[in-house]
């Protein structure tokens, strides 16, 4: 195995949970959108890991390469995803607190249009600032802060009544 | 917001296990990747070089539609009778004087360049006059210049760009003459055909010459003269190849002359 290879499944091995995670966030709980989404950032990562490693840094290259595959997918009118079937290919629900509020909030970051969606995640699960979230997807500091005040006032309206309702039924 | 955090927390699920198989296939994948854009970079230059070079070829100003030389078609040299001397034992002929292709200082004009060797196809229309060939450089047509044959290509444009006689082939027919110790040939008085030939045209024998040029010097290894004894008959056919850009080996012209033969 070369350096560069061991360098690779070094920072796949510390990185590869998180980076799972951020894009189940943005595939809204398709955990094989986000299987793929991951597959297409580390394969660009090991690609330019010469030019990565020496330039950008891995991490901040693999999270621009989430985001922009994301984007990339949801912007096609045509997106390649499998169809559904009868039956389901992974019956068991994904362990956590509680899977009612974890769908609902899947199902708010969905509805967003793909940039706040995008903007959502970066900005509260990674904790990126707005100079840091607008670097990653490409765009000034005003479009992230616009963007940011639309998709909370978005996921407000989509979540307060859903969660207040689980809420009482608890 | 510290709301919104964890609910996308608790959204984003657990961070799974990572296993060796999964880090495998993490390594597998961009290593195929990765081949498959060294091919891609490989095949493209690739297909960029050839399209420069195919661009450039086009561009230049000696270029043919078929790829090969442009000859152009400024007087080639027919068959020029020899003149018959008298001697007191036998008739002897001098060498029989074909016009030399010139030199740089005596026609400035550049020859063509060298091109891929237009190959040879099957010829079905006979050639006029006695004399007709199975094969033919491909693309090229014939003229008739006296008793002989010219070939030459015919998609040439501005022929007179280039210098004379380096962009012709000529056949000719040819009889064997009488010379000390036997039947020889025109260009050679003083040695029988039977010193003369070291080469095969098919089943026929075959001498070859280099053609000298103006001053007499045998600059172009290229123009070459064969002359082919027809069986055992004193006919001959001579191919003599101006076209020094056809760039053909010695083994080229016997293919094609040995594909030659009176009507």
């Amino acid at each position: 195995m070369s350096d560069r290879d061991a360098e690779f499944l070094e920072y796949v091995a510390a990185h590869r949970g998180r980076m799972l995670r951020m894009a189940r966030l943005l595939a809204s709980g398709d955990a094989h959108w986000a299987e793929d989404l991951v597959q297409v950032a580390l394969t660009k990562l090991y690609v330019h890991w010469a030019k990565v490693r020496r330039e950008d840094g891995a991490a901040r290259y693999a999270d621009r390469i989430l985001v922009n595959a994301f984007l990339d997918e949801r912007r096609r009118m045509w997106r390649h995803r499998e169809s559904t079937t009868e039956q389901l290919d992974d019956p068991e629900p994904t362990p956590g607190p509680d899977p009612a509020v974890r769908l609902t909030v899947l199902d708010a970051l969905a509805k967003l249009p793909r940039r706040q969606h995008a903007v959502v995640v970066l900005r509260y699960f990674r904790d990126f600032d707005v100079q840091t979230t607008a670097e990653l997807m490409g765009c000034s500091e005003g479009t992230v802060k616009s963007q940011t005040s639309r998709a909370l006032a978005t996921m407000r309206d989509l979540l307060h009544e859903p969660l207040e309702t689980l809420e009482s039924l608890r | 917001m510290t709301d919104l955090k964890e609910l996308l927390d608790d959204a984003a699920g657990p961070e799974p296990v990572v296993t060796a198989l999964d880090l495998s296939a993490d390594l597998d994948r961009p290593h195929r990747a990765h081949r498959r854009r060294c091919t891609t970079s490989i095949a493209t230059a690739a297909v960029a070089t050839a399209l420069v070079v195919g661009v450039g070829w086009s561009v230049l100003p000696s270029g043919t539609t078929n790829g090969a030389p442009n000859p152009a078609g400024q007087g080639t040299p027919a068959a020029i009778p020899s003149k018959i001397v008298k001697t007191g034992k036998d008739y002897v002929r001098t060498p029989t004087k074909r016009p030399a292709p010139p030199t740089e200082r005596d026609d400035p004009r550049p020859p063509p360049p060298v091109f891929t060797p237009v190959p040879l196809v099957a010829n079905h229309t006979p050639f006029p006059g006695t004399i007709t060939c199975d094969q033919i450089p491909k693309g090229w047509a014939v003229r008739s210049i006296g008793a002989a044959l010219e070939l030459y290509d015919p998609k040439l444009t501005n022929p007179g760009q280039y210098r004379a006689l380096t962009y012709t082939l000529v056949l000719r027919p040819s009889e064997m003459l009488p010379r000390p110790g036997g039947l020889g040939i025109d260009r050679v008085v003083d040695e029988s055909w039977a010193r003369l030939k070291s080469w095969h045209a098919g089943k026929n024998e075959a001498a070859l010459f280099v053609i000298p040029d103006s001053e007499g010097k045998t600059s172009n290894p290229f123009q070459e003269e064969l002359y082919v004894r027809q069986g055992e008959t004193t006919h001959m056919i001579v191919a003599t190849n101006y076209a020094w850009n056809l760039a053909w080996h010695p083994d080229s012209l016997r293919q094609f002359a040995a594909s030659c033969h009176y009507k």
